[in-house]
């Protein structure tokens, strides 16, 4: 059973649709003891950083996703702010601390560039991991202004082009995560969905 | 390399899609706009944008409804709008199945709205359309669907906008919808000027060269059409055929 935490701030409904489609088996975590009934977690989320962390906070999800994770050594799959809400920190909520399950803290584009980053790019493979199993360096759905800036750079899975080489997507032993949104880039997504359901 | 892209706009009024010419309503083009999305889907059409423009502030519900419907079919970005007052019903759009909001009148006449909603739901969640027209040579932001003129020229809207943490600008021509003659080149080549933020232009697409000459000319990030894509068969397939064709970036 995945568990689909509910920052209470964003779509998880586009989440929650894809996981419909596939068929695959998953509950909206609600409350602390949801935690108990899932062996895998997805944390969604679009919305800023700090309002992010600070839904996590209010009903003790941070403590719990850093047990299931650390201890329990449950998979967890971040997408987008769900990525970078695993970081130490963010520019865009200076003095916010993040869940730090990944080193590193999320930088803003430059004032050189079109932001957000906004459409579909190609993602570029750096290594091999379970989630990418199958997939080609296509194009998939981003929509970001802050990019993880990660200090252990073997952790990046695929990187991304735009203005310069950022990191699109993390493995770190049972954690993943993409900066792009998987449940929003038809087929190629889906499949990124599908392949951590089998993890 | 970030891709241009292809946005199929669907106008709603009272639970079905409309066409619209010069922001005056006509026929009904599917009764059921589940259905248009199943076709947008195999189509691979880039972006979604699903408007409720009808007079009636009671049809909110019916929309959340339809929404709800097309968003459970499409696995591409959904950006809903029309009737957006406060976070309340940015909150019920996002629960319903849009990815973002557009806001167009409200955020022209309360601006405490976009900074409360991008604080709340961040700034990529937020893009403000404008409706513009030409008047004497200059481009007069319209708002309330096109029928009320503010007398404010684009450039000191977009200005004030610069300041606002939002995600996007949908920059319609009131002048062009539905005409089928093409975007206003000029106007995106300006807005391109006043502004950094992704620009979504709309109004005139009636052939997909109109698209080659937007992007080729004005360097903005997507072009978005309405009718086109209902009345043409494999209408996004075809486009990105023959956009590729003439070297545009697409997925």
């Amino acid at each position: 059973m995945i568990g689909v935490i509910d920052l209470n701030i964003s779509n998880i409904s586009s989440v929650i649709n894809s996981l419909n489609y596939l068929k695959i088996p998953h509950l909206i975590i609600k409350k602390d003891q949801d935690f108990e009934k899932i062996n895998k977690l997805i944390l969604p989320g679009v919305g800023s950083f700090e309002a992010g962390i600070k839904n996590l906070k209010k009903n003790n999800f941070d403590k719990k996703i850093i047990t299931s994770v650390k201890i329990e050594k449950k998979p967890l799959f971040g997408i987008c702010l769900g990525m970078q809400l695993l970081m130490d920190e963010s520019d865009e909520s200076p003095g916010i601390k993040g869940l730090s399950l990944i080193r590193g803290n999320c930088v803003k584009f430059s004032n050189n560039i079109v932001v957000p980053h906004i459409g579909w790019n190609n993602i570029k493979k750096k290594k091999d991991c379970k989630i990418l199993k199958g997939i080609k360096d296509t194009n998939f759905y981003f929509l970001h202004s802050y990019y993880c800036n990660l200090k252990q750079k073997s952790c990046i899975s695929t990187t991304v082009n735009y203005e310069k080489k950022i990191c699109s997507s993390i493995s770190y032993k049972n954690i993943f995560a993409v900066q792009f949104h998987p449940e929003k880039s038809q087929e190629e997504g889906l499949k990124i969905i599908k392949n951590f359901s089998l993890i | 390399m970030l891709k241009k892209r292809l946005i199929a706009t669907l106008i709603i009024d009272k639970n079905v899609v409309v066409q619209s010419i010069n922001y005056d309503l006509t026929n009904i083009i599917h009764s059921k706009p589940e259905i248009a999305i199943d076709y947008f889907n195999k189509w691979s059409i880039d972006e979604i944008i699903i408007l409720n423009v009808s007079r009636d502030s009671g049809s909110k519900k019916i929309f959340l409804r339809t929404l709800k419907k097309i968003s459970k079919k499409s696995f591409v970005p959904i950006t809903a709008g029309g009737w957006v007052k406060n976070n309340n019903d940015i909150k019920n759009l996002l629960k319903n199945g849009a990815d973002k909001v557009v806001i167009n009148t409200n955020a022209f006449k309360n601006h405490t709205l976009i900074e409360l909603a991008s604080k709340e739901f961040g700034a990529q969640c937020i893009i403000i359309s404008i409706d513009v027209k030409k008047i004497k040579k200059k481009y007069k932001v319209f708002i309330d669907r096109g029928r009320l003129n503010t007398n404010t020229n684009l450039e000191d809207w977009i200005k004030k906008i610069n300041n606002f943490n939002i995600g996007e600008l949908y920059i319609s021509s009131i002048d062009k919808d539905g005409t089928r003659q093409g975007y206003d080149y000029d106007l995106y080549k300006f807005v391109k000027t006043k502004t950094k933020k992704p620009i979504v232009a709309f109004g005139g697409l009636g052939e997909w060269s109109q698209i080659e000459k937007l992007f080729k000319l004005t360097n903005i990030s997507a072009a978005a059409g309405a009718n086109i894509y209902h009345y043409v068969e494999n209408s996004a397939t075809k486009a990105k055929e023959y956009l590729k064709s003439k070297k545009i970036n697409l997925r």
